[in-house]
């Protein structure tokens, strides 16, 4: 199945990259991904920096499913401003910011089944046995796709978003 | 690819007062699980500002009928001039936002999910006469169920922020 977007998070404001990068880290390494951390982009441009970031985690879910998380950030006009927080000073970044995440998930990703007739029982299993994507869904989907929003949360309460919060 | 037909064109809720963010944001998710809807949230933005924020949701829950067709809503939540305000009721006082909140909602129906019924002209053409002529019943009803649900929503949106009307 193919790369899904979960959603997007747009934030103009103050915030603490630091907590942004550590909490995506660890959370997908909590959850048990392998991270891979594809690319890191920090430029000077403007008034600020520019920084692109894609991180991207891996679970092999069964023997049979994998599971991908893919998160891309991306921050425009980045200062690092001092806030006084609790009496205390805090070293925080101020800016415009993007974070997008998708999912995915892989069946067969050992690459067992090779060659036409393999290909062939692969997609039968795919779509008959396994039910096409609706039956898909309830073994597997659903877990992938609330778990993504799961982050998606996380995400918007380090930014102390208003809508950090969800009934699923 | 997916046929898409719109149902519901953009059903207004327009509101100027006291209101929680948080609540309004839980009120909509709340009401989409109760009523089995699929989570999906486009897009989340949130400008923040000095004195106010400017906060925008574009929210796109979906739900099955069955393997062919499935309702889908888009709930776009734009606020304007979010300030915080402390409120007094009753004697005690509450913090809470002020500013202009516009909602719109629209529902379409997506049916062909799969994309089954596209691969050949023939195809495509027994399935336009199967939805217009024999498949009626069906559609007649799903679409019932949607313009049911969406004035239910907008009734429990209206319902909510008239809460704050104190």
């Amino acid at each position: 199945m193919g790369k899904i977007r979960l959603g997007e998070i747009r934030y103009s404001g103050v915030f603490d990259w630091d907590a942004i990068y550590k909490t995506t880290t660890k959370w997908l390494s909590d959850r048990a991904y392998r991270i891979h951390e594809k690319s890191y982009k920090h430029k000077i441009s403007g008034p600020g920096i520019e920084v692109e970031w894609n991180m991207d985690g891996y679970r092999r879910h069964t023997e049979y499913v994998m599971f991908s998380v893919f998160v891309f950030v991306h921050i425009w006009d980045m200062t690092t401003v001092e806030i006084i927080k609790d009496g205390k000073k805090h070293k925080m970044e101020k800016g415009r910011l993007s974070i997008i995440i998708d999912i995915e998930y892989k069946t067969d990703y050992s690459g067992e089944f090779k060659g036409p007739f393999n290909e062939k029982l692969k997609n039968f299993l795919d779509k008959k046995v396994l039910g096409g994507e609706r039956e898909e869904g309830f073994f597997w989907w659903d877990t992938l796709y609330y778990e993504g929003y799961r982050l998606f949360n996380e995400l918007k309460k380090v930014l102390n978003m208003e809508t950090a919060t969800s009934a699923y | 690819m997916v046929e898409t037909k719109l149902i519901i064109d953009k059903l207004t809720v327009l509101y100027d007062g006291i209101f929680e963010v948080k609540e309004l944001y839980k009120t909509l998710d709340g009401w989409f699980k109760d009523n089995s809807y699929e989570r999906k949230e486009r897009l989340s933005s949130e400008l923040v500002r000095e004195s106010s924020k400017e906060i925008e949701l574009i929210l796109e829950p979906w739900r099955g009928f069955s393997d062919y067709a499935r309702t889908r809503l888009v709930v776009r939540a734009i606020m304007k001039g979010v300030k915080e305000v402390e409120v007094e009721k009753e004697g005690v006082k509450m913090k809470m936002q002020k500013g202009k909140v516009e909602i719109y909602i629209d529902a379409f129906i997506d049916t062909d999910i799969e994309g089954r019924w596209e691969t050949r002209p023939l195809y495509f053409f027994i399935r336009t006469l199967v939805d217009k002529y024999i498949y009626k019943f069906y559609s007649d009803r799903y679409e019932k169920q949607v313009k049911k649900d969406v004035t239910n929503l907008h009734s429990h949106i209206k319902s909510f922020l008239n809460l704050y009307r104190f």
